[in-house]
């Protein structure tokens, strides 16, 4: 009997081995014949490899990140063959790393990621694109004639461009949201100072606007990215400019501290709010209605489900209005804005065929390619609506079938297809919520792009120089300077912000900080007249 | 015979803090499962904590029609059983020898065998070194670097080292070889071992992330590890960014419901296998081998 038993779960163990072996030779077979066929459409194509990120979001049955329909219409349609090497996205620099140092890097390289792609060129790993563009490129010659702040952006310190971008319209990306139905129930103006803001915030905080008689609210979020914008109010941005020099900017870190140490000492915010590091605490605090005053986004049409379809659930009432930033005695700061020329792409020094990676990346750059992946087949996946531009068919089909093609739009210059691409035409009208929600946009814009508000910051986060590596240390060991300053915004009365400021300049003497601010004033020296800077971004801001 | 008052607080005072640490475990768990199954409202309100709320399975169906996860799935599978299956078979080949006192060389072979542990190639010659041999982009490029884990292999050799001489003896008497020896008296009396070492083995190819990502180019052969990673990492990359520091890349969320039953699809097989195998941790099969 019991032998029995024995030996039959034997043969099922070899009937499910059998099995699973059978699956993965039907696996093995399917491939081949499956790229053959894309293949065969196009032999006589110059072929190179370019890397892809893959995110794990491609639907099963649309194939894989790296054939699918859209790889297939791109091979198509282009005059040379790309094979995409799938770089999953989270640990990109990784996987690059070890495709460069083992000679097998795609032809054509995409990456977010500034630092990244400075180092390939302090490698020598890039190519210098210059003669490329002039003599293989049409569409991408355009752009850079008709935008020179892309040349501006991807010339090297030796004078040579090495990195292919796209160019967008400025856009408010983060949005300083406020409640204004409770303010109209407590009858409070829009906050114009920070003395103001943290008045409306003691308020929100303390005099029930939800009304349910309990004081459960929080005048305002302090974790996340409405940290992140308080900062910014004070210009505490690290580098800025003091008499035409860039410098550590002590005293607007010691100031924004000290309002968040306000805050908090006055109970208006999350107790807890150390322990919220990505904000997501505060996100729901603010969709299920407990926070006044937070940041949210109004850039992409995901944001409406983000940051205000939940909250109108939760709190049918809730009024939302987006609201310029609070001035301080720095000024008046606009909140995140988008990188308007954004660098993404590089060309291996290794491509056996440059010429053919060029014509690639100019195809890219074209219009009909950047219209196709954007809204897809016209009359299938999009048709034109009342504003002229194409909307999706069907929401459900069109998420299935083409929106997360994103990253091969690295090189679509989105503001060749404006007005159609942004956000203000891709939100329907009719929709009562996302109506509001482009209210919000268009009070966002307003209140970020004008010419009342400068961007705290000298440039975008991704036009930052790179650090060379010894200095990268030094930047990771003063990093904790950030802990002890929120180690003074809770430490109550036992440990201010004047002794934070003295043990982080402690730290900075001690890691070897002067040595950061020999390297930012000096590059700030040398290139403050040819580095993208905020003024440049300026110039992309929509008449 | 009844316990003593101090035995009473004693044993309740163990049993809290095992509760304690049973509850640490389940409940983040418990957590995952209520958020995979709730409303969107609720999770993004932040409502859910231990139960459902708004009770749903759309996350799961989103989950199967927009990402590829039924593929990972028999990909992972495919990983895990072949994987257990060379790694069992390779790891008592090579620990049996090495408890034969008259297998010469045995010191020497044991000496290489754990300097493997302490010394390891790298990254990038490691990827070399797959290439050249044309793994890169098969599932051997998994099971063959790492077909032998050493401690393992050491847990395996001291457990037959073990078992008493006499069995051995009485058996070559009753004129057993070497084979017989290894497949009807030390793999039957080393079952609670063999079912650890399969299990360590089992989790560590379910769980494979690393070597995936780094030796496997094509999204087609992803295995759940990668994928679920994927989904997640792509969204706390979003949230960490802030304008100063961050990119304004654009990307699609996947939803925390739609993450949350990921990571339970993920987990759930593995926590099917353990209790079948955890019948072998205990039995005593050791008890009655020697008569006398």
């Amino acid at each position: 009997m019991n032998k029995w038993t024995e030996k039959s779960k034997l043969v099922a163990a070899c009937l499910l081995g059998g099995t699973v072996l059978l699956a993965a030779c039907s696996n093995g077979g399917q491939e081949p014949s499956g790229g053959t066929s894309s293949e065969s459409a196009s032999t006589s194509k110059p072929k190179i490899t370019v890397s892809i990120y893959d995110r794990g979001n491609v639907p099963q049955e649309m194939g894989t990140i790296d054939n699918n329909r859209w790889t297939q219409w791109l091979n198509e349609h282009g005059t040379v063959e790309a094979q995409y090497v799938p770089i999953p996205r989270g640990e990109s620099v990784q996987k690059l790393n070890l495709l460069f140092a083992s000679g097998d890097a795609p032809d054509v390289v995409t990456d977010f990621a500034t630092s990244f792609r400075n180092q390939l060129y302090q490698q020598k790993q890039i190519l210098a694109i210059d003669d490329l563009i002039e003599e293989h490129s049409v569409h991408y010659k355009q752009l850079l004639e008709k935008y020179p702040e892309l040349r501006k952006a991807a010339t090297k310190p030796d004078g040579s461009m090495y990195e292919f971008g796209r160019v967008q319209q400025l856009v408010g990306f983060q949005a300083l949201f406020i409640r204004k139905d409770w303010l109209d129930k407590l009858n409070l103006e829009v906050p114009e100072t920070v003395d103001e803001l943290f008045e409306v915030a003691k308020a929100f905080a303390e005099q029930d606007p939800d009304g349910n008689g309990q004081r459960d609210t929080f005048g305002i979020a302090l974790s996340g990215e409405t940290g992140a914008v308080i900062n910014t109010m004070f210009r505490d941005v690290d580098w800025v400019l003091e008499d035409g020099k860039l410098v550590r900017g002590w005293e607007q870190q010691n100031k924004a501290s000290e309002f968040k140490k306000k805050l908090y000492d006055a109970g208006l915010v999350d107790k807890d709010f150390l322990a919220d590091n990505n904000g997501q605490k505060a996100q729901q605090d603010w969709n299920s209605g407990k926070i006044g005053i937070f940041v949210g986004r109004t850039v992409d049409p995901v944001n409406v489900s983000q940051y205000y379809e939940s909250l109108k659930h939760n709190a049918p009432d809730a009024e939302v209005i987006a609201i310029k930033l609070p001035s301080s005695e720095y000024g008046r700061f606009a909140a995140g804005v988008n990188n308007p020329v954004q660098m993404t792409t590089v060309i291996n020094r290794q491509a056996k065929n440059p010429e053919a990676a060029m014509q690639y990346i100019d195809f890219m750059a074209s219009k009909e390619a950047g219209e196709m992946l954007r809204y897809g087949a016209d009359g299938t996946d999009s048709v034109k609506g009342e504003n002229g531009c194409p909307r999706p068919k069907d929401a459900a089909q069109f998420s299935k079938e083409v929106s997360w093609n994103l990253d091969f739009q690295l090189l679509m210059s989105q503001i060749e297809l404006e007005p159609c691409a942004g956000i203000l035409s891709q939100l329907d009208p009719e929709k009562p919520l996302e109506a509001e929600f482009l209210e919000l946009v268009k009070q966002n814009n307003e209140a970020n792009l004008g010419a009342d508000v400068e961007y705290a910051s000298i440039t975008h986060g991704e036009h930052m120089p790179t650090l060379p590596d010894d200095l990268g240390v030094v930047q990771t060991n003063v990093s904790k300077i950030d802990d002890i300053y929120n180690k003074a915004i809770v430490g109550g009365t036992s440990f201010t912000v004047e002794q934070a400021y003295a043990e982080a300049q402690d730290l900075w003497n001690r890691s070897g900080g002067e040595q950061l601010e020999t390297f930012y004033a000096q590059w700030y020296e040398e290139n403050k007249d040819t580095a993208f800077l905020a003024k440049d971004m300026w110039k992309f801001v929509k008449e | 015979m009844k316990p003593s008052f101090g035995e009473k607080i004693y044993l309740l005072a163990v049993y809290l803090v095992l509760a304690v640490a049973g509850l640490l475990c389940l409940l983040p768990l418990v957590h995952i499962a209520s958020v995979s199954s709730s409303s969107l409202q609720a999770v993004a309100s932040g409502h859910v904590t231990f139960y459902p709320i708004g009770f749903s399975l759309d996350a799961y169906k989103q989950l199967i029609e927009g990402t590829p996860i039924m593929r990972s799935f028999l990909n992972s599978v495919q990983i895990t059983v072949f994987g257990v299956i060379f790694s069992m078979l390779f790891t008592i080949l090579a620990a049996y020898p090495l408890t034969r006192s008259y297998f010469i060389g045995r010191r020497t072979y044991t000496f290489g065998i754990v300097f493997t542990m302490l010394f390891g190639g790298g990254l990038i010659p490691t990827y070399l070194t797959i290439r050249s041999l044309e793994l890169i982009n098969t599932y051997w490029s998994l099971w063959l670097p790492g077909l032998v884990s050493v401690f393992n292999l050491l847990v395996l050799r001291t457990f037959m080292e073990n078992i008493p001489t006499e069995v051995d003896e009485a058996s070559r008497i009753d004129g057993c070889g070497e084979w017989r020896y290894l497949l009807r008296i030390v793999l039957p009396l080393s079952t609670p071992v063999l079912a650890t070492l399969a299990l360590f083995y089992g989790v560590g190819y379910w769980n494979a992330f690393f070597n995936v990502l780094m030796f496997i180019n094509e999204p087609a052969k992803f295995n759940l590890a990668v994928l679920v990673q994927q989904m997640i990492q792509s969204q706390t990359m979003l949230s960490q960014m802030n304008a100063a520091s961050g990119s304004s890349e654009q990307i699609m969320l996947t939803p925390e419901m739609v993450n949350a039953a990921a990571i339970i699809i993920m987990v759930l097989p593995m926590m099917a296998v353990y209790p079948f195998l955890q019948r072998h941790f205990v039995k005593g099969v050791m008890i009655g081998a020697v008569k006398g």
